[in-house]
């Protein structure tokens, strides 16, 4: 009958409720610099909520760390703030082959890497295929680790809102080895407050110029098509990257641009790609190519001739400035703002949001330069956003409730076993960097609402409740490399071997916070450890 | 007197009677058939799968593209196109007339985007945006009793927003199973009443019929020597256990990944288009005759590809494209609607196909076909279709 105390709790979260709604009475004068919702100290009970929102769910130190803060010191954070994590888990995460230089990495196994180039019989190519697995597997579970276990949960939620808005398929060719990389590069930019260099960072990534073949797309009159041609090999444009920067990364489908704009910024976009061992430094000097990291602007690639890209005139011959100049464009452009603000709302808010608030979150997205800060004050100001928040209304995205069930069934405890968490998110289909389409994972509960997902759902919060699950620390495990098989099934029972999360009831229904009667009521008849399975697949924890 | 172009204008148009439009959409088929939607993602290079070999410009167009087709394709009648070695699956169906094929088939999509063209594709209104499915929509005109099914990990958009509500039975994976418990009932009773709750119940419910499919397909693959490598020609089977099982499942659909061929695409289609063709053959041969009599098969993309091969041995986004149309009853060895050439000013944009065959035109000629749904019926599954009306 324990569960019954949960009443209370609710109460206090329709008095917080009350409390962002209310203005207090000296409000009036002060209203520009400090709104009294988003910058008045957080009780436990909202806490909680932005927790779930903007963050993985609540752990009881985070839940202590964030009473007290302010919604907008929270959101401050979460942009600007890395992550730490405890020992264990920070001892977890450089056990991964993630430490090592990109570079390094790449001259090793990249296209014309010394590795490669020596892998000729079947044998070694099979090794090098499964090294090169490795990074991918390590990319994954590092990702998952850091959202598991980070002390900044809000930052965490930003970056795979980022990584899934700029989204990579990682398996795909030489991603694999640059994957990490590009978690980091995003991370980096998240922290500037700035649209401009996510979009920046992400389009002078290896990992996208490969992920969207831009690093072969060449122009067919430029002098490396040239060279080609006299060899019997046509060498053209590939339209990939500009599309989808286009459409998915910038303006948005209906953002106005035409087809016309697309094949220009193909063009525009020629002689951007990665650099290859197998390149002779001298010979890219002559050619006065321009590395930055592993990306590599090569101007025997590009289209040199003059263009017009949404509506502006780009004069002959100005190579990557071109490319500078275009990504601006983009990236200050109206129709870009509405697409941003419509994908955050979404995301923090609603599955369909109200058009004022994204109209708010629009114009400050623009009259900021596209800080991502200032787009996301509207939001937190708006009242839709505290009842949104007082409600619980969103389905949680099957990442959220995965880490969520982890982190509130491990309380403070590490959750370690990497392994178990990206074998469970992929089979819940939301893998990290594993989205195969540009376009990322959906937001919206009919993206993820089925009867398939509810009886993982039910089937993995049954399992943690009752200790059969090894979130805390997995057995020791070689390279798992099969998807099939019976390999697969030797890993599949493998993966059930390990150390789970000790449940304290107390501290979880504190984390968990108030449930509705019709859960209290099915709740009557259980026992305690029971009643933490029901908690963790109760229709109230399932949204956030 | 009435031409039959004037008559099928008017009836598009509303004026016919509705005793006569009723007439013209009910064909000879019963009404006890199945469809089968197979929706591949990412926007097939049609020209790829069932490629138009006596055009005189393909050479040009697709120097290294159209060489494998050309050397050592399958002529498909006297049609002027071959498939390719790895679809010669799609040969066989059509010399045995139970494949045709629209090379200038789809939506009315004008972004070239995957993911508009599919949200098109699947609400099948001529919109972007809209709150129902065509599928969705077609299972509510189901006669009583009858049903439809998901082979998919979610609700896709072409089922989501109707009553009748499919089941949804991913064949990969680990399936649905939820022992039953003391705890798993409170669950339950937790999510009385709710959407989460109607999901959870109908996993239940789908578990039993699913896996006893499962068990008997398990025997057939293996009877038939080792599956194939692609992800359909291994679930085939399942699949068409399921739907032999629950004869009552008059719609189905499965969608496939991996057709957005940017570079490389003669590897990845090898692949792709041997998956697709031993998927169709599994599947007639796993349903059986009498079945197979009663099941029509659509497969079709979002959009198709650009006409010229690019810089990078692939093809980008495109308009029209391939649609193809199999079962033991359609009309095949033929092809639906026409092909203009590959001729600069044919093509759409001097880049990709245009679009001549509507794909509501063919959903809906299945639906009346197979369905026995009239033209009442058909205009509330795609509201909006154009006038075209098809012979299936």
């Amino acid at each position: 009958m324990v569960i019954l105390r949960f009443c209370g709790a609710k109460r206090t979260a329709l008095r917080s409720l009350r409390r962002w709604l209310v203005l207090p009475f000296w409000a009036g004068a002060s209203v520009a610099l400090a709104q009294p919702g988003i910058d008045a100290p957080m009780d436990e009970a909202l806490a909680r909520n932005m927790l779930n929102r903007f963050g993985f769910g609540a752990t009881p130190a985070s839940l202590v760390q964030a009473t007290g803060m302010t919604p907008r010191q929270y959101v401050q954070r979460a942009i600007s703030a890395g992550s730490t994590l405890a020992p264990a888990a920070a001892d977890a995460l450089n056990r991964l082959p993630i430490t090592e230089s990109v570079d390094e990495v790449w001259n090793r196994l990249g296209p014309g890497g010394y590795e490669r180039t020596r892998a000729v019989d079947a044998q070694a190519k099979k090794q090098l295929q499964q090294t090169e697995r490795q990074y991918l597997v390590a990319a994954v579970q590092a990702r998952l680790l850091v959202m598991a276990n980070s002390d900044n949960p809000g930052h965490e939620a930003l970056l795979a809102f980022w990584l899934n808005h700029f989204s990579v398929f990682a398996p795909k060719s030489e991603v694999k080895l640059v994957a990490w990389d590009y978690v980091q590069a995003l991370d980096r930019a998240l922290r500037t407050d700035s649209f401009e260099e996510l979009l920046r960072a992400s389009f002078y990534s290896p990992a996208m110029q490969v992920y969207l073949d831009n690093a072969q797309s060449t122009a067919s009159d430029s002098a490396a098509a040239r060279l080609a041609a006299r060899r019997g090999k046509d060498l053209g444009i590939n339209e990939n990257l500009a599309r989808e920067l286009l459409e998915l990364h910038t303006l948005g489908v209906g953002g106005g641009y035409t087809q016309q704009d697309v094949q220009v910024l193909a063009r525009i976009i020629t002689g951007a790609g990665v650099y290859s061992p197998r390149m002779q430094e001298r010979n890219l000097a002559r050619a006065g190519a321009i590395r930055a990291g592993l990306f590599l602007f090569d101007p025997r690639r590009h289209d040199l001739g003059e263009k017009r890209f949404l509506g502006e005139f780009f004069p002959a011959g100005r190579g990557l400035g071109e490319i500078d100049r275009a990504l601006h464009l983009m990236a200050v452009h109206p129709a870009t703002a509405q697409h941003i603000a419509i994908k955050l709302a979404r995301r923090f808010l609603s599955d369909d949001p109200p058009k004022s608030v994204v109209e708010a979150m629009s114009t400050a997205f623009l009259a900021s330069g596209g800080r991502i800060s200032s787009t996301l004050w509207p939001l937190l100001q708006s009242p839709e956003f505290a009842l949104s928040l007082a409600q619980g209304s969103k389905f949680k995205e099957p990442a959220d409730y995965l880490l969520s069930v982890a982190r509130a069934a491990c309380g403070d405890q590490p959750i370690i076993n990497a392994r178990l968490l990206a074998a469970s998110l992929t089979d819940m289909g939301e893998a990290p960097l594993m989205h195969t389409t540009p376009d990322g994972y959906g937001m919206r509960e009919s993206d993820w609402l089925s009867p398939a997902a509810m009886a993982k759902r039910v089937r993995l919060a049954l399992g943690v409740a009752a200790g059969r699950v090894p979130l805390a620390r997995g057995e020791d495990a070689g390279p798992s490399n099969s998807q099939s098989g019976p390999d697969a099934e030797m890993d599949r029972r493998r993966l059930l071997q390990g150390t789970a999360c000790e449940i304290d009831g107390s501290a979880l229904r504190r984390v968990v916070g108030p449930i509705s009667d019709q859960t209290q009521a099915a709740a009557l008849t259980l026992s305690p450890r029971e009643q933490a399975g029901l908690l963790l697949a109760s229709p109230d924890f399932m949204r956030r | 007197m009435l031409t039959r172009k004037q008559f099928l204008g008017w009836s598009a148009s509303g004026l016919a009677l509705p005793v006569l439009g009723a007439w013209a959409a009910e064909g000879p088929g019963s009404s006890d058939g199945r469809l089968i939607v197979v929706f591949l993602r990412g926007g097939l290079d049609g020209l790829f799968a069932v490629c138009p070999v006596s055009d005189p410009r393909l050479a040009e167009l697709r120097p290294t593209l159209s060489r494998s087709v050309v050397d050592e394709g399958i002529r498909l009648g006297g049609s002027g196109f071959a498939a390719p070695p790895a679809f010669k699956a799609a040969a066989e169906l059509y010399a045995a007339s139970e494949l045709a094929f629209a090379p200038c088939a789809g939506t009315t999509d004008a972004s070239r985007s995957h993911f508009q063209a599919q949200d098109l594709f699947e609400l099948g209104t001529g919109a972007t945006h809209g709150s129902t499915g065509f599928m969705a929509r077609a299972a509510d005109m189901l006669a009583r009793g009858r049903g439809a099914i998901s082979f998919t990990r979610e609700v896709p958009l072409v089922f989501q927003g109707g009553e009748n509500v499919p089941q949804v039975a991913p064949l990969s994976g680990s399936g649905l199973k939820l022992p039953p418990s003391r705890l798993l009932d409170a669950v339950r009773s937790a999510h009385r009443g709710q959407r989460t709750g109607d999901a959870l119940e109908q996993a239940i419910a789908t578990e039993a019929e699913i896996e006893s499919a499962m068990t008997t397909a398990m025997e057939v693959q293996a009877s038939r020597g080792a599956p194939g490598a692609g992800t359909f020609s291994r679930v085939a089977a399942t699949l068409a256990q399921v739907l032999r099982n629950n004869t009552r499942l008059a719609l189905a659909f499965l969608d496939l990944g991996g057709f957005d061929t940017h570079a490389n695409q003669e590897a990845v289609l090898t692949r792709g288009l041997g998956d697709l063709g031993a998927g169709l053959l599994t599947l007639k041969s796993a349903l059986g005759e009498r079945e197979w009599r009663r099941t029509r098969v659509v497969v079709m993309s979002e959009f198709g590809r650009t006409a010229r091969e690019n810089g990078t041995r692939g093809t980008d986004h495109g308009h029209g494209g391939l649609m193809l149309l199999a079962g033991g009853g359609v009309r095949g060895g033929r092809m639906i609607g026409d092909f203009a050439g590959l001729d600069e000013f044919r093509l759409n944009e001097r880049r990709d196909l245009p679009v001549l065959v509507d794909w509501r035109s063919v959903l809906a000629a299945c639906m009346g076909d197979a369905l026995g749904l009239n033209s009442t019926a058909l205009d509330r599954i795609f509201p909006g279709r154009p006038g075209q009306r098809l012979d299936i």
